[in-house]
This record gives C-alpha cells, structure tokens and sequence, in this order.
C-alpha cells in the first residue's frame, strides 16, 4: 500500500471570507497537531471569482500559508453547462484530472466554507483512507460555531442528531430515508471524477444527485466517517428558510428532471419529501381541531402522535447534548423551547414556500456574521462536560 | 563639625575625583590668599564649603562604586536625589547643622544619600539578575520543547517507515512525491484537550476540537441509547394512551367525510419517524463510533 494523498477541498462561491478563512485555517492548524496520519495532504481553495473579489488580501493569504487558491474562470463552461455550486465541483474534478491526482490513492474531503475540522476528524479521515474498503463516507456535523441560541440555531441542533439515521440510510441498500451531506464526505478521487457533478442546467440539490448516480454505478460504497465537521447555523430565520428552500428545490429537481434516478431511489424520495410537505397541513388540521370535531378517527391516529412528539422533543434534546460540549451560551430552557418552536415553524414553512418560489442561485446563505466584525474570529466555544 | 579638619576628607575627594577624571570637571583646591606653599594645612573654610567638599567626595566615592560594578556612569545621575524625610526624625539632621543636632555628634547627613545609591545600583543589579534568570528558563523550556519535538519527529519517522499505513520500501509515488503535497507535520498531538474552551480565549475556536472531546460526546449518546430508547417509547405510549382515552370518552359523532379525513394526514410522516428511529438506534448500536485517541 503506498501513501495515499487526502485533498481538503473547500468549494465555496467565496463571499464569506472570513468563515472561508477559518474554515481552510483549522485544516493547516490541525495537520500540524496531528501525529500519525496516515496520508499527505493538499488543501484546496475554489472560488468564484466575485468571491475572490471581496477580499483579495485574505485569499492570498491563505496562499501563502499553504492552500491552493483556485478561481474559477469566467467563462469556463461545463460540457452539459451546469451552473452553481456543481460548476465549481466540476471545474475542480477536470483540474484533478488535469493534475494527475485522479487515482485511488488520492481521496477528496469536501467542505463548505464554513466547515471547520478537528482533530477527530482528520483522525476520523485517516482511519477512512486507510481502511480503503469504502469508496464514499459521511458522518455527523455539529453547528457550534457562532451558536446564539436563535430560532435556527436551536432547530440546527435536531439536524446533528438526526445525522444518526442519515449515516444509517446512507449505509443501507438503497439509502431508503435519502440520508447524505454536501459537505463533510469523503470520495476516492477517481471515483468522484468518473461520476462528476455535470449536469443540464442548474441543480440545486448537486450533492443528491452525486450520492445518487455513485450508488447507481457502484452499489452501495458508503461508509461511516468518524470524527465531527463543526458548522454554522443559518443566522436568522429568513435565511434559514432560503436554506430550506433550495433543499427542496434539490429534491424536487431530482424527481421532476433527473431521468438518472432509479424508480424506486425515486419512489423513496418521493415519499420522504411528502412527509416533510406533510408537516405544514398537520399543523392546520392541529389548529382547525378545536373548532371542528373530528371525530373517532382520531382514536386511531392518537395511537401514533405520541410517537411523533416524542421523537421530535428528543430530537432537539439529543442534540443539545451533543453540542453542549463546544457551545459556550446556554440559554434558559423556557428560550429552547420557544425558540424550537419558531425554527420548527419555518422548518415547517420551507416546503411550501418553495413550492411557491423559483430556485435561485443566491440561496446559499451568508456564513459571515451579519454585523461582520470582519477581523473577529468565531466565537465557538466550548463548555465544561 | 565645622571645628573638624577637613584634610582628609579634601584629600580623600581629590583622590578618587582623580581616579574618576572629576577633578577637572569643577573640583580645586582653594586658592585663597592665605594659602602658601608648604602649608602643612590648607587654609580654613566655611561650613557650606566644607560641606561642599564632602558632597564632592561622596560622589566621587559612589563614581568608583559604579565602576567597580560595571555600571556605566551617567552624568546626569551625578548627584543623586536626596531622600526627604519628615521633621524630627532620626536621620532629620541631613537639614539641620550637624553641629546643633546632637550633642554626642551627628550621623552623617549624606548616610541616607549613600544609601539611596547603593540600593539604586541593588535594585538595578536584582533586576539584571531577574532578567538572567527568566532568559535561562526561557531558554531551558526552549531545549525541552525541541527536546521533546526531536522525540515526536522520530516516532513519526519511525511510523512512516514502519509501514502502518505505507510501504517501509517507497515506490515510485513514493520517490517523486507529487510537488506541491507536503507531507503532515505534527508538531503536538492535541490542542486544548485538557481544558474547555471559551469564547474570549485567544486561541482560534477550533482548537478545541480533540479526538477526546469527540469521543466524551459520541460515548455518551451510545451510552444513553438504552435509556433514549426505553424513555421514547415509554412516553409515546403515554402520551398516545392519553390522547386515545381523551378521544373515546369525549363520544365524538362521526363528521362528514371530508372533515374525519383530515387527521390523516398526520399519519402520512409516521412510517418516516419509525424508520428514523429504528436507524438512529441501529447505528448506535451497533457501530462502534470513537476514535483512537491521539497517540
């Protein structure tokens, strides 16, 4: 076995420099503290080039210690002319082709621009890469950077613990509940660069279509990444509901375009897009209820919603236990709640307002605090066990 | 005093001004009319210039102090401030004439100044010390550090070579390693591991991001699963047992069709809850999630 090369590939339009910055600077920080990798690594910039713009010191900064600045071209095209995100992605696997870093020794870590790294995920990363017999691997991403404790932060926290089942689906045939990442995964380069992240036109959900075409042309590679990513929630609600929206614009997309999704992948999808459009009517058929009597119907469905509360309360519990470790504000519990409340809602919300809006390339949501205190760096912390 | 004679003090003061070069910069004999060659005594002075004398001699004496310790001589600290001490106290006859202050004699009023100087030239000696000292052991921790740098470089080296992960023998890849991919450098094997972090640190926020931390926070949500387990479902069947007695006791007529239908759509996400459930505690359960920790 000879040794592999791991390239962290933070891919990102690049307008939030300074999440972008400590995003690239935790790689080069943790590389330095970890003994016993067991792999080389290269760290990858990809920006557009009105990403670049906003702060050119600051990316040639990161040059000089150490990252590849790569700035997307203006007038490169993809062959099918995919835009977004999956440009970027695109241009970067031609690059590695390109390079000759197109091989199986070579495995590529995506990150969004604000996905920090620790130690257990370079660790987790090592075991991944040495342990080969998995050609895609995922794990669980914590949102502990800049956490307040607002409406989305708090609902944030009901994503880290749900990441458990998205690991367990993703490692199943089938992928039956569609559990994957856009970022914090793991591909073998050669087998990222064979599927590509061409497409017609734009995809919002470029990552879904990438878990599905890889599982369509290798069967089920998936594997469990160990170690955490550390992220950052949407800022505040309307940003958060962007968020939400262009990942239901994935989803439907892929149902109504995509003719690369198997029947029943599609099936599957389908169904579990239902369930979340599903949310928004049960609130009104909630609400409608203490003025219209629904009679015995709802001895049969009583037997179920103590099920659904309960797994949603445990939800936001669970994950709050798993942050409680890197978060340094904690909010009283009555606070929670109502902020649970309010981050459910839009949650809530999401589907059908992006039933009612185009997609549009601007959803991808500002990393950088609002008030940007351009030179303040993240506030994450950490509290006693 | 003023009947004292001031010979050996004017000889003392000519000696080490002498010695000092500071006889020429203001210090001569006096050359009053009364002097003549071959006086075995200089002619008399008055107390102010008697005292005057004797400054001279006491700076003359703190000049070769500063010499003898290596100090370089300012000339601006020629004369050193006096200390001024309350009226009435035991040294309050640097002020008053010597000869009314006491009539067993008085100290020497310039005993305080000597003083002052000398624990000046201390002071500065104690901090030149101090400064020695804090170089050395920033010095020893340096060695350490390198020392135990030197340690960890050849465990990884040994690592490298060993084969745990690649080939003891490079090859080809190996040999012409690709330009621009440096090789991981460990300079420690954790960050803030020992500690909890805080957002007024200064270290950058992801330092505190350890194998260790990672492993308390996955080791205790498998701990808990039995208990997530047990209290999810108990507390469901509570709950629906409840909502379900609530519904049949109330005898609620039968609505139209359309309006009993509703509820329906609450069931449509509980096949995806129960498959959520189920997966969360299969992966729980049976991946085994922790790291090695940093070794």
């Amino acid at each position: 076995m000879s040794q592999p090369t791991v390239i962290f590939q933070v891919t990102a339009i690049g307008d939030s420099p300074h999440a972008l910055a400590a995003s690239v600077r935790s790689v080069l920080y943790w590389v330095r503290r970890t003994p016993k990798l067991r792999y080389r690594y290269l760290l990858w910039l990809v920006v557009e080039p009105q990403g670049y713009a906003t702060d050119p010191d600051l990316y040639e900064s990161l040059r000089r210690e150490g990252a590849v600045v790569m700035v997307i071209p203006t007038d490169y095209r993809t062959r099918r002319g995919t835009s977004g995100k999956g440009r970027a992605l695109q241009y970067a696997t031609e690059e590695r082709v390109r390079r000759g870093l197109s091989d199986p020794l070579v495995w590529v870590y995506h990150q969004d621009e604000e996905t920090c790294v620790g130690q257990d995920t370079l660790e987790g990363i090592s075991e991944f890469v040495a342990q080969g017999d998995r050609l895609v691997g995922t794990g669980v991403i914590l949102y502990p950077l800049d956490w307040v404790g607002s409406p989305s932060h708090v609902q944030e926290l009901t994503r880290s613990f749900d990441d458990f089942r998205v690991l367990d689906s993703m490692t199943a045939a089938g992928n039956p509940t569609s559990g994957f990442h856009g970022s914090h995964f793991l591909a073998r380069a050669d087998v990222e660069d064979a599927i590509g992240w061409d497409a017609d036109g734009y995809v919002p959900g470029e990552d879904l279509l990438f878990e599905i075409r890889v599982r369509r042309e290798f069967g089920s590679v998936f594997g469990l990444l160990r170690g955490f990513a550390y992220e950052k929630g949407a800022f505040s609600m309307h940003d958060q509901l962007h968020q939400r929206r262009r990942w239901v614009h994935g989803v439907l997309y892929t149902l109504r375009h995509s003719n690369e999704v198997p029947a029943r992948r599609r099936a599957m999808l389908a169904y579990s897009a239902l369930s979340w459009f599903s949310a928004f009517p049960s609130v009104v058929v909630l609400v409608a209820s203490a003025a219209f009597r629904y009679g015995p119907l709802l001895v049969a469905t009583g037997v179920f919603t103590g099920f659904i509360w309960t797994s949603m309360v445990f939800a936001y519990v669970e994950g709050y236990r798993l942050h409680r470790r890197y978060i340094a504000r904690r909010p009283s519990l009555l606070r929670i709640a109502l902020h649970g409340v309010l981050g459910a809602l839009v949650d809530v919300a999401a589907p059908w307002y992006a039933l009612a809006t185009h997609p549009s390339k601007g959803d991808f949501i500002p990393k950088d605090r609002p008030t940007s205190h351009a030179h303040r760096r993240p506030t994450v912390p950490t509290v006693p066990a | 005093m003023t009947e004292a004679d001031p010979a050996p003090a004017y000889q003392r003061a000519k000696a080490l001004l002498d010695a000092t070069g500071l006889f020429e910069a203001g210090l001569r004999p006096p050359a009053t009319g009364e002097a003549r060659e071959g006086d075995r005594l200089p002619p008399r002075r008055s107390s102010a210039e008697e005292r005057e004398l004797e400054h001279r001699a006491v700076l003359a004496e703190l000049v070769e102090i500063h010499r003898l310790l290596g100090v370089p001589w300012e000339p601006e600290g020629k004369v050193p401030p006096r200390p001024t001490l309350a009226p009435g106290s035991a040294s309050g006859g640097a002020t008053a004439d010597p000869g009314e202050s006491s009539s067993r004699g008085a100290e020497s009023p310039y005993l305080d100044d000597r003083l002052a100087a000398a624990s000046e030239v201390a002071d500065a000696l104690s901090t030149e010390f101090e400064a020695i000292q804090q170089q050395t052991n920033r010095l020893g921790g340096s060695v350490a550090t390198l020392r135990e740098e030197l340690g960890r470089a050849s465990e990884e080296l040994a690592f490298l070579r060993s084969g745990s992960g690649f080939d003891s023998q490079p090859s080809q890849r190996d040999r012409a390693p690709r330009a621009d991919a440096p090789t991981v450098r460990p300079t420690k094997t954790s960050g803030r591991s020992g500690g909890p972090a805080s957002a007024t640190d200064s270290g950058p926020a992801y330092d505190s991001f350890t194998v260790s931390r990672y492993n308390e926070t996955v080791g205790e949500v498998r701990r808990r699963r039995r208990w997530l387990f047990g209290s999810t479902l108990a507390l469901a069947t509570g709950i629906s047992a409840v909502l379900v007695a609530v519904a049949y006791l109330a005898h609620e007529p039968m609505p139209p069709w359309w309006l009993a239908g509703l509820p329906l759509v609450w069931m449509i996400p509980v096949p995806f809850f129960l498959a959520s459930f189920v997966g969360t505690h299969r992966m729980l359960s049976t991946h085994s999630l922790e790291l090695p920790e940093a070794r």
